[in-house]
């Protein structure tokens, strides 16, 4: 084990100060498989598949709530400690987290929603929020607020929006559906029906919230707000904000004495407060709410297309249920949605690994 | 559809790695408790089984 310089644990805040690092992650969760994989799902099979949005959500959140475990009791973050176990597991990272996220493809999908309502070129769209991306991670002080505030507005816009328009759409018997969709109860089938594609349904589930590698992004977010250990460790900046920085990235030991074993337990209790609240409680009325919108949307109708058009077929049906600039402010929303998971994956990377 | 696949072996591996660093690190009083192990032993198992069938029925 490595020496390090120890410390004592301070005492944790109050819980609404602690607000926050499940926000980035959420904003990442709201991706592929929240827009495109769990709608198309629905609109096909219906709601009798969502136990396994539930299931998987479930899943990461105690993945997550270990990966935390980790910073708040070290003041580093994973990666710090895996690379200095393995030396291999920077590279293993860093090559499966381009070839898993496909980066570009995200931007492209989100891209082709806004110039389908936009009008455009989505090549150029697509390059014009690239430069943005850029723009916002560079320009802050740090990276980190930056992130968190635009995670923030973000789901703050994009939940409250899905909550009213589901709330208009949706009868009563859809949502008794959707209960019973989370007990694996569809119409004639319970848990898989005929015919599912296996790997969509996996896919999907694995989807649900965060996914990949990205749910170790946890462990900087906890390290840079200074959580636990993490209270004694420098924050990174922002690309251009003063020059070279050089920073120590390694953490620190506490003594398990009874004291910093209590003060572990109320930081370790208000952490998983924080993330079930926001990451597990604004995720699951997320995925399930844009579940029974396309469900109400699109359920058999003809020709629902795998892949980003779906979601534009969505947008038109909205469109048509109620007025036509409704259904183009959804298809906007979910682009930044699907925008926002990969400017999180490149805040990521422009932290190199930390 | 080879994203998924790869993000769930992503997934597979470092449930795995942080699992164990925590086990190997961390002092005994601040380690999970059984039904949390016992959780995170099942979605370790979980995403294992997808990748290794996604990827068999990928070569196959």
């Amino acid at each position: 084990m490595l020496k390090r310089a120890q410390k004592l644990l301070p005492s944790p805040p109050p819980f609404k100060a602690l607000l926050g690092p499940s926000f980035i992650l959420l904003g990442l969760g709201l991706g592929s498989g929240e827009v495109i994989l769990w709608p198309y799902l629905a609109s096909n099979w219906g709601l009798g598949i969502v136990w396994g949005a539930v299931l998987g959500i479930t899943f990461q959140f105690f993945i997550n709530m270990e990966i935390e475990r980790y910073s708040l009791a070290r003041g580093e973050s994973v990666f710090v400690g895996l690379a200095r176990r393995w030396a291999w597991v920077p590279y293993w990272l860093i090559l499966s987290t381009i070839i898993g996220f496909g980066w570009p493809g995200i931007i492209a999908s989100s891209a082709f929603l806004f110039s389908s309502v936009l009008g455009g070129d989505s090549t150029a769209v697509a390059i014009a929020l690239l430069i943005l991306i850029g723009i916002i991670l560079s320009t802050g002080k740090y990276i980190y607020p930056t992130i968190e505030r635009f995670s923030q507005a973000i789901i703050l816009i994009g939940v409250p929006s899905i909550v009213l328009l589901t709330l208009y759409l949706a009868a009563g018997t859809d949502w008794s559906e959707l209960l019973r969709g989370i007990v694996g109860q569809g119409r004639g089938y319970s848990f898989l029906p005929v015919g599912i594609p296996l790997a969509t349904f996996l896919a999907a589930f694995a989807y649900s919230g965060a996914g990949g590698n990205l749910n170790l992004t946890q462990s900087s977010y906890i390290r840079e707000k200074g959580y636990g250990m993490g209270h004694y460790t420098e924050k990174i900046k922002g690309l251009f904000s003063g020059g070279q920085q050089k920073i120590d990235l390694n953490g620190f030991e506490f003594q398990p004495t009874e004291q910093n074993v209590a003060l572990f337990k109320s930081w370790w209790k208000l952490v998983n407060r924080e993330h079930a609240l926001v990451f597990y409680g604004l995720g699951i009325t997320t995925i399930l709410l844009l579940a029974l919108l396309s469900f109400v949307t699109t359920f058999g109708l003809e020709g629902n297309a795998q892949g980003i058009k779906f979601v534009l077929n969505e947008a038109r049906v909205i469109g048509q249920k109620t007025i036509p600039a409704i259904g183009s402010l959804f298809a906007v929303i979910m682009g930044i949605m699907l925008k926002s998971c990969s400017a999180s994956a490149y805040s990521r990377s422009a932290s190199k690994n930390r | 559809m080879i994203g998924a696949v790869i993000n769930a072996l992503c997934m597979f591996v470092h449930i795995g790695l942080v699992n164990w660093l925590n086990y190997k690190e961390l002092p005994p009083e601040i380690q999970p408790h059984l039904a949390r192990r016992i959780l995170i032993i099942i979605a370790f198992s979980f995403f294992g089984l997808f990748s290794f069938y996604s990827l068999w029925n990928t070569f196959n």
